[in-house]
């Protein structure tokens, strides 16, 4: 087993008296590729927000290589964690060669970036997701699916170990969701990223990734490889449908079919 | 005229707002009461002793110059809130579109470059240059733009009308500074008959017009779109409302100069008193605080450093301001 | 190429400055007029140099910081502010009417305590209540500063200089503070600038790049009121500058702060100076004769036409400007 690079005990996480988590528990090993799935508000972000340390548990532990994830300088974490957000905000006169470029600061720093710009890394990574096409058109004005795949080299130009993906399907039609989780899932078999994508399709979740963890009144109601997680039960207990779960015979991976919803309990 | 409006609208809105209902009857009732003890005190307040003296005093000086601050208090009252329903902003103030400002400069032009015109004809001269002034800022504007471009052309039409004033007062002398100072800063002192002859006129034929853009006010209020929807030229409406806003406010400025801040504060403080977002509601009580707060800021512009008198808009900034920034942290400026 | 073209433009608006204006008659220059060269004309040059490379400097990082194009130091309470604090301490006897260091204390102070106070009240709102919030905080500064001129006319015309915005009259003593203090300010924002400029792309986007956002914020506004206050202190809220040229040069340079930074400060030294020129011919037009010992036509002024022009052809433009 390879030595783990997210530990999470026993995690507590309040936002205005509401409990987001309530001990969640996790260990995430070097070169896996984890699909966090579950109900809109279930915590999901939250969890991954605090792996980056950007937050901070009310109770429990959130480590990353051992040590406290909010306690370790930005810097550092942004050497080990790239972070795909939902939302990037308009971002004006920036070209996309200029935006990927600034992945490149956590290597470096302040004044590093002030006298050459650019770098091979940084055109490397435009090359990965295929955007050096568009490296000299300004961010805002390309289409979602290009946006996606732009953030992505931003990512990528940060050149870390660990790839952290919040919903990186979300406003993309079924073409272009394909794509990005095609790429991100190469990305993990070539280069051994570990990769932790919020997803919200199981069918996604089934198909991209190697192991599902499914939270629930804010904490893990399911855990394992996608065969194994995505059931039936898991429909009911977890997103509160009725539901059949098929095998897929072209692709491999099991496919849900949601049939109606159950009455809340 | 205000009690009656009020009692009838207190009873419908205490069946939409039942909590605030309590609160609303003493206010139906203290408004019209401090207005009559601030006309009072206003006409009353160290009077000569000697009856004949009084009398001179009370007709000739003090009955013009009460008429003006309550006219002119209630005027730039109703186009504050003219402004605010028509632009749907509320930090819409008067003082954005330029009408003091037109009435300041066409002033300051006559007197520094000392063109020939008698002194009675002054406050006719700042009239024009305040229509002139709000003309242009609406004029820029144009009838095709949304509310936000409409305020946002106004504000920097004003501004730059603001900086040439400075650079015409800054070609003048100490004396003509003097006569200059009430159109910078607005007063009441020295009004007469004349000044009131002036003004009446005009705000006597303002007040149907009001009366008429209501009901366009009340379909501007729904949005753009909405109010497009219903086969009103949004546009138009929107300049004819600020155009008779900028009426308004002009007809002050000639004899008075800029009363600043009533214009924002009295709306406000109506909405508060009068929890409505409909204008027909909001108009007589808009127009009362208009009237009371200028009467108030006139009686403490005599009195507060009697005998020396201070200038009125000095006290109107000073109170709008604090108001404003009550206003804003309450979080009635949404 | 565009680099050449801005610094093409900054030389002829700087010949043309010292070149303008009563006083001396080209090209034979007698002792006197030497003096004047020297001792008025170039000061008054360096001072709209300077004053306009810090205003569009400032202007150009609050939008960046604060992710609002509208975001301008006259509209943010840093100029309304330094602008009240100057002549607020002077009024009050706390600094001394022609100390050029006691005005820059006294501009800073007033910028960064307006700055905080808008921040106060609009930190939450979209960048149009910002504006909005602006636009009042100036109103309110005519109302305050007509209460502190109410008893003292006399004084009007000193205070127009801050209010509207003027180079007539600064010499080497006002120049010799200003300059360290903004030139310093001017250094230190372009080599924050690379970072400066990841604010631009959101908060979350700071922080996934390994960069904690609130220090960054808190530097990138102290500089601003640093340049800002600077610039007031020394030639007063020269109208529109650090609303209008920031825009520009980010149009010509893009959103890239490195680039931009330097374009905004060249481009509104060359406004503030062109301003100059043009109004030091208006006042030899309009001032003939005894009106020598005025304040000629103040350089903000023009910039504040030219400004609200520029502002209003924007505006026609895109109907969809909302400000609420």
């Amino acid at each position: 087993m390879t030595e783990p690079v997210f530990t999470v005990e026993q995690a507590h996480y309040r936002y205005r008296e509401r409990v987001v988590l309530d001990g969640v528990s996790l260990t995430v090993r070097a070169g896996e590729s984890v699909a966090l799935v579950g109900r809109n508000g279930c915590g999901k972000s939250t969890l991954l927000r605090l792996l980056t340390g950007a937050d901070r548990p009310d109770g429990g532990r959130v480590l990353l290589h051992g040590r406290p994830a909010y306690a370790q300088r930005r810097r550092d974490v942004a050497r080990q964690v790239a972070v795909l957000h939902q939302q990037l905000p308009p971002v004006p006169g920036l070209t996309v060669r200029q935006l990927v470029a600034q992945g490149r600061y956590p290597h470096r720093g302040p004044l590093g970036m002030l006298w050459r710009p650019e770098d091979a890394e940084a055109s490397a990574a435009l090359a990965a997701t295929g955007v050096t096409a568009l490296a000299d058109r300004q961010v805002d004005t390309l289409s979602g699916g290009e946006r996606q795949r732009v953030r992505l080299s931003l990512a990528l130009a940060q050149q870390t170990p660990v790839l952290l993906l919040d919903e990186p399907t979300t406003f993309l039609d079924v073409r272009h969701q394909l794509e990005v989780l095609s790429l991100v899932r190469r990305l993990h078999a070539e280069r051994g990223l570990t990769v932790v994508t919020v997803l919200h399709e199981l069918d996604h979740a089934a198909r991209f990734t190697d192991r599902v963890v499914a939270l629930a009144g804010g904490r893990v109601a399911a855990d394992g490889a996608p065969s194994d997680v995505v059931t039936p039960a898991l429909l009911a207990d977890v997103f509160g449908v009725r539901g059949r779960v098929l095998a897929d015979a072209h692709t491999g991976a099991v496919r849900t079919l949601a049939d109606e919803p159950l009455e809340e309990r | 005229m205000t009690a009656p409006t009020s009692a009838a609208g207190g009873t419908v809105g205490a069946a939409l707002t039942p909590p605030r209902a309590v609160r609303r009857w003493p206010a139906a009732v203290a408004l019209p009461i401090a207005l009559a003890a601030a006309i009072l005190l206003t006409l009353a307040l160290a009077l000569p002793a000697d009856a004949e003296v009084a009398q001179v005093v009370l007709w000739e000086l003090r009955a013009p110059r009460l008429l003006l601050a309550l006219l002119g208090g209630a005027a730039v009252g109703v186009a504050g809130l003219l402004m605010q329903a028509a632009l749907r902003n509320p930090l819409a103030v008067p003082e954005l579109l330029g009408v003091s400002t037109g009435g300041a400069l066409a002033a300051a032009v006559v007197v520094v470059w000392a063109l020939p015109v008698p002194a009675a004809a002054q406050p006719v001269v700042a009239l024009a240059g305040a229509v002139v002034g709000g003309a242009l800022c609406l004029a820029a504007a144009g009838t095709g733009r949304g509310p936000g471009a409409v305020l946002l052309i106004g504000a920097a039409m004003s501004t730059a009308l603001q900086a040439v004033l400075l650079a015409v007062m800054a070609a003048a002398d100490r004396l003509q500074y003097d006569t200059l100072f009430r159109y910078l800063v607005g007063s009441l002192t020295g009004i007469t008959w004349d000044h009131a002859r002036l003004t009446l006129p005009w705000l006597l034929l303002c007040g149907p017009l009001v009366l008429a853009v209501l009901p366009a006010l009340g379909v501007l209020r729904l949005g753009d779109e909405a109010a497009t929807a219903l086969g009103l030229h949004v546009g138009r409406a929107r300049v004819a409302v600020l155009g008779l806003a900028a009426v308004l406010v002009a007809v002050v400025v000639g004899p008075c100069g800029p009363i600043a801040w009533i214009g924002f504060v009295a709306p406000h403080v109506a909405r508060r008193v009068r929890p409505s977002a409909d204008a027909r509601a909001l108009l007589p009580w808009a127009a009362a605080f208009g009237a009371l707060f200028t009467t108030v800021a006139d009686l403490a512009a005599r009195h507060a450093f009697a005998p020396a008198e201070t200038p009125l808009g000095a006290w109107t900034a000073a109170v709008g301001i604090l108001a404003g920034l009550v206003l804003i942290r309450r979080g009635g400026v949404s | 190429m565009r680099w050449w073209w801005a610094v093409a433009a900054l030389v002829l608006a700087g010949v043309a400055e010292l070149a303008v204006g009563r006083g001396i008659d080209w090209p034979q220059l007698d002792p006197l007029e030497h003096r004047i060269l020297v001792e008025l004309r170039l000061p008054r040059l360096a001072t709209a140099l300077l004053a306009g490379a810090g205003l569009g400097a400032a202007g150009l990082l609050l939008q960046v910081v604060l992710r609002n194009p509208l975001a301008a130091p006259e509209l943010a309470g840093v100029n309304p502010g330094a602008v009240l604090g100057v002549l607020g301490g002077i009024q009050l006897g706390l600094v001394p009417a022609d100390s050029a260091s006691g005005a820059l204390v006294a501009a800073l102070l007033g910028g960064a305590a307006g700055g905080s106070l808008m921040w106060l009240l609009a930190r939450d709102g979209s960048p149009a209540q910002v504006a909005a919030y602006g636009l009042l905080g100036s109103a309110a500064l005519v109302g305050v500063t007509t209460l502190l001129l109410a008893y003292q006319p006399g004084r009007f015309g000193n205070a127009l200089r801050w209010l509207v915005g003027s180079v007539d009259g600064r010499v080497w003593a006002h120049v010799r503070v200003a300059w360290p203090w903004l030139v310093t300010a001017l250094l230190l924002a372009w080599l924050c600038s690379a970072v400066l400029g990841m604010l631009a792309a959101g908060d979350g986007h700071a922080t996934a790049l390994g960069l904690s956002p609130r220090p960054v914020r808190a530097l990138g506004l102290a500089l601003s009121v640093a340049l800002a206050a600077g610039a007031v202190a020394l030639a007063g809220a020269l109208a529109f500058v650090g609303l209008v040229v920031p825009h520009v040069a980010r149009a010509l340079c893009g959103g890239d702060l490195r680039r931009a930074l330097p374009a905004a400060a060249l481009l509104g030294a060359t406004t503030v100076v062109g301003a100059d020129v043009v109004a030091q011919t208006l006042t030899v037009l309009v001032q003939s004769g005894s009106a020598g010992q005025r304040l000629g036509v103040p350089a903000g002024a023009v910039t504040a036409l030219l400004g609200a022009a520029a502002l209003v052809v924007v505006a026609r433009r895109s109907p969809h400007v909302e400000v609420s």
